[in-house]
């Protein structure tokens, strides 16, 4: 019979098995026994996810400890007017937010806009202007004694009608987070199967109908995600809310705070502004996910056909302009102004040099302790069957609700009875700024995770290394542009950071933000500008880093 | 010839160990694994003797991926054991981590580091020195890819990287090799040309290995014995011809090559069919289904030399190198037969036709 080669015939060829000896086996190497990598990751894993819990937890506690005597403090008309006053403020900055953004959106990417590419560019802008920098331009511009009042005094108007308020606080975040709503509505449209439109054609509809009937309702979810994440920002936001002098959660809960000796009322507030956060949190994931459901095919979408305007083109490139000018050339003339304005630019500096040192740093050691933290968490979530690690990265997501001033709020009253040799430390702080960014990191390293094959991990560890060397030496590798551009963007936002900072710096660390808030309080606005374009200056670099790693992101050939 | 395995005249249940007094490179006894309630692996048994070439065979879902992650150490078994080189790696309690066990692993879609270098790749699992350069060097010549050192998987070709693959797999001198569906990315020309490249490079390694693969032609044309698994059981291990001309039971019958089943009643070494009476393999008795594969059957030219039946021709379908003719018995049975597509056949022609072989016939 006709039976493949025996062995003593592949004698033939060099056993190279037995023949040679060159380059031992990692196999080789004595002891045995189990790797912690598992149990580390766990323990880490775990204490990091207990740590998220503790603000919310001692606020919860502290609130309800303080027994039935709190409850008629709390449940008072103030209370409702403050809450109503959060909720219409999120409202609108989400529906201007939308207005703005979704005709932006599909001007940018469906049409024959002029200069369409420079107009996709811009119209993010607004975003490396921090809002409370936003909200000193505003008030330059529109506030007593601003520009605009300025330039119509001579026509005889001695008064504008106040921005305070209300409008203030509205107009100015929707001005500076539309930008969320118009990047996920464009990346929705850019995804849309266009076959979809092309099938509503053939159906009889006219291009103006599809666009309405067909189009648009397909961007529901994504565009209702960004304008939830506007929202959350809305309530999380301190700055904006305080330069208007508008009484929402984040303001009301400081005022407490600073004037009342009992904290419990500024507790409570904090775990309604919590619950608030959380409810908006959660829409934002079931709009999202339902997102998901909403498109056809994968990968690489036809290129989308493009929307003659015809002498509609001049009034889209009118609309754009107006926006840009509003919420990008306005705000940033009035800054420049007032900064080289400001008496005495050279001396007028004061400890700008040191507090851009500290910006820097804070923000590299938070973004640090972030991905370092995220890390275990994320590794766990995408690699383990475990329920369990599935929830500690869901819980993560606390620390996005829990609004950076509750946060600051908890580790205060705590930093001040448990932890008094940490209170107002450099690690407490970076500890706080580390819960409040975790989610971020969390949420970039699991997708960068989610490209690597499992099957190279597992080929690392056929080939002799440890799961801790397979780390190190394969899916780090890998990963290490997801990661590093995660914690760009923590470092982005914590540059920003104000409320955290402000209460939690040791005595005598100030940052950028900080200098600018205290150069505000004490109306030296030539100086809280100057310190608005530093801020500014510093977030764009990171920024054109992150886009750049963005766009030259190669994709690992292993499914 | 000398075969390189004994063969088992009636391998009727799970291959069990061989005798032949040299230590297996791999054992596996009654290895199961369920996922969640459904059993994945069940009672699989099986030893592969050094410097052997064992092909698991089955549908997916069979079971044959998890088998071998099992062995790599990727899976925790729930009941079994796995030995190599005679050294138990997986038993109650213990279970060796991967990086410990001597196993190497191709996977499917070779998982090669993209972040390394073709070089680094095969490197990564040797310990660093002087030799490991050597060592690299004479893996890269071993899978002819001298010279391409430097470059990286994703330069490279899909047949490219499978050698790459491989040459890592067997750089640390592994006890045994496992293949997971090698071939199943490649273009189908490609593949044919690369198995039995593969085939060469584990020979001249005089590597032990067992490779996955849904494919019958190619587990039945580079292995040394095909193991056949369904629904997580190995339903029989044994040398190509051995299981494609007797297999074990009815539902291997089907899953390798074409098979199609005559009614007939067996009576101790002969089985009476509508091809007449024919020589059993396995004796047997009562009523049975006999395996006649349709290239069983040969269609006499000329002077029949022996016992044949008379049959008439009623279709055939043409497919190049060869041709199934259907051609209809005396009861009106229609058998399928294999020809060579240069017998020119016309319906309603009359065909001499004998059985080339014994045959099988399993239990109705």
């Amino acid at each position: 019979m006709a039976i493949s080669t025996p062995q003593h015939h592949r004698l033939t060829e060099p056993d190279l098995r037995t023949g040679l000896r060159e380059g031992a086996s990692r196999w080789s190497r004595p002891g045995a026994g189990r790797s912690p990598y598992l149990v580390v990751l766990w323990v880490l894993a775990l204490a990091t996810s207990l740590l998220v819990l503790v603000p919310p937890g001692y606020l919860l506690l502290r609130s309800l400890g303080a027994g039935s005597d709190l409850w008629p403090l709390v449940f008072r008309e103030r209370t409702l007017s403050i809450l109503w006053n959060t909720v219409r403020l999120g409202l609108a900055v989400g529906a201007g937010g939308i207005l703005l953004a979704v005709p932006l959106a599909w001007l940018t990417t469906r049409t024959d806009l002029p200069l369409r590419r420079f107009w996709s560019v811009v119209a993010p802008l607004p975003l490396v202007i921090p809002s409370y920098a936003g909200a000193l331009a505003v008030i330059g511009t529109l506030g007593p004694r601003g520009l605009v009042q300025q330039w119509l005094e001579p026509l005889g108007v001695e008064r504008l009608p106040s921005i305070y308020g209300f409008p203030g606080a509205a107009l100015t975040l929707i001005l500076f987070t539309y930008p969320y709503i118009y990047l996920t509505a464009r990346a929705a449209l850019l995804s849309l199967d266009p076959s979809l439109d092309e099938a509503s054609r053939s159906l009889g509809r006219g291009r103006g109908r599809t666009l309405l009937t067909c189009t648009l309702p397909q961007l529901r979810p994504a565009v209702g995600a960004g304008a939830l994440l506007a929202m959350l920002y809305t309530m999380s936001d301190f700055g904006v809310v305080t330069l208007m002098r508008f009484d929402v959660f984040t303001r009301v809960i400081y005022t407490q705070y600073r004037s009342a000796f009992d904290r419990s009322l500024a507790s409570a507030l904090g775990v309604m502004l919590i619950l608030l956060a959380a409810a908006v949190l959660y829409g934002e994931f079931r709009m999202r996910r339902r997102g998901s459901f909403y498109r056809l095919g994968s990968g690489a979408a036809r290129r989308q056909p493009t929307v003659r305007l015809g002498r509609w083109r001049w009034v889209a490139f009118a609309w754009c302009t107006l926006v840009a000018l509003v919420a990008l050339g306005v705000p940033m003339a009035t800054l420049i102004w007032w900064a080289l304005s400001g008496s005495s630019v050279g001396s007028d500096l004061g400890d700008l040099p040191a507090a851009i040192g500290n910006s820097v740093a804070l923000s590299g050691l938070a973004a640090l302790a972030t991905i370092v933290a995220a890390l275990p968490i994320a590794i766990l979530a995408v690699r383990s069957n475990s329920r369990l690690a599935g929830l500690i990265s869901r819980l993560t997501y606390v620390g996005f609700a829990v609004p950076g001033i509750v946060i600051s709020l908890a580790f205060v009253f705590l930093g001040a009875r448990y932890l008094t040799p940490f209170y107002q430390t450099l690690p407490l702080l970076i500890l706080a700024l580390m819960i409040r960014h975790l989610a971020q990191s969390v949420g970039s390293t699991q997708s960068a995770l989610m490209q690597v094959s499992p099957r190279l991990e597992e080929a690392a560890r056929a080939l002799g290394r440890s799961p801790f060397a397979t780390l190190r030496r394969v899916t780090l590798p890998l990963v290490w542009p997801g990661i590093a551009s995660g914690a760009l963007l923590v470092f982005i936002t914590v540059l920003k950071e104000l409320p955290i900072t402000l209460l939690l710096s040791p005595t005598g660390f100030g940052t950028v933000a900080t200098e600018l808030w205290t150069a505000t309080g004490v109306a030296q606005y030539g100086r809280a500008a100057t310190a608005a374009m530093v801020l500014i200056l510093l977030t764009i670099l990171p920024t054109l880093l992150l886009g750049g790693r963005l766009s030259r992101r190669r994709a690992t050939p292993v499914r | 010839m000398a075969q390189p395995v004994e063969r088992h005249p009636a391998p009727a249940g799970p291959s069990a160990g061989f005798s032949t007094g040299r230590t297996p490179s791999l054992t596996i006894r009654n290895l199961s694994k369920r996922f969640g309630a459904t059993p994945v692996v069940q009672d699989v048994s099986l030893d592969v003797l050094p410097g052997e070439l064992i092909s698991l065979l089955g549908p997916s879902g069979c079971g044959k991926t998890t088998t071998l992650r099992l062995v790599a150490g990727f899976e925790r078994p729930d009941r079994g054991s796995i030995r190599v080189d005679g050294v138990v790696v997986e038993e109650d309690r213990t279970h060796v981590a991967p990086e410990r066990r001597r196993v190497g692993m191709v996977f499917q879609e070779y998982a090669l580091f993209p972040h390394l270098s073709v070089a680094q790749n095969v490197a990564f699992g040797l310990t660093k020195g002087r030799d490991r350069a050597v060592r690299v060097a004479e893996m890269l010549a071993l899978v002819g890819l001298e010279g391409a050192g430097e470059r990286f998987p994703g330069d490279l070709s899909g047949g490219q990287q499978q050698r790459v693959a491989v040459a890592r797999a067997l750089a640390p001198r592994p006890a045994i090799i496992l293949l997971d569906e090698p071939f199943s990315n490649l273009d189908q020309s490609l593949r044919v040309q690369l198995r039995e490249e593969i085939r060469r490079i584990l020979r001249a390694a005089n590597a032990t290995a067992v490779l996955v693969t849904h494919d019958q032609e190619e587990a039945l044309s580079i292995s040394d014995r095909v193991g056949v698994m369904l629904d997580g059981r190995l339903r029989q291990v044994a040398v190509p011809e051995e299981l494609h001309h007797h297999p074990a039971d009815r539902e291997v019958a089907a899953f390798v090559g074409d098979a199609q089943f005559l009614p007939g009643s067996a009576s101790g070494p002969t089985v009476s069919t509508a091809l007449g009476t024919l020589r059993l393999h396995r004796p047997a008795s009562g009523p049975v289904e006999v395996l006649i594969r349709p290239e069983l059957i040969r269609i006499e030219r000329g002077e029949p030399a022996g016992d044949t039946v008379q049959g008439t021709v009623v279709g055939r379908q043409f497919h190049g190198r060869d041709q199934i003719v259907s051609i209809v018995v005396g009861d009106g049975t229609v058998l399928s037969v294999r020809a060579s597509s240069y017998v020119r056949l016309t319906a309603g022609a009359t065909v001499d036709l004998t059985v080339r072989d014994d045959v099988v016939a399993f239990p109705v």
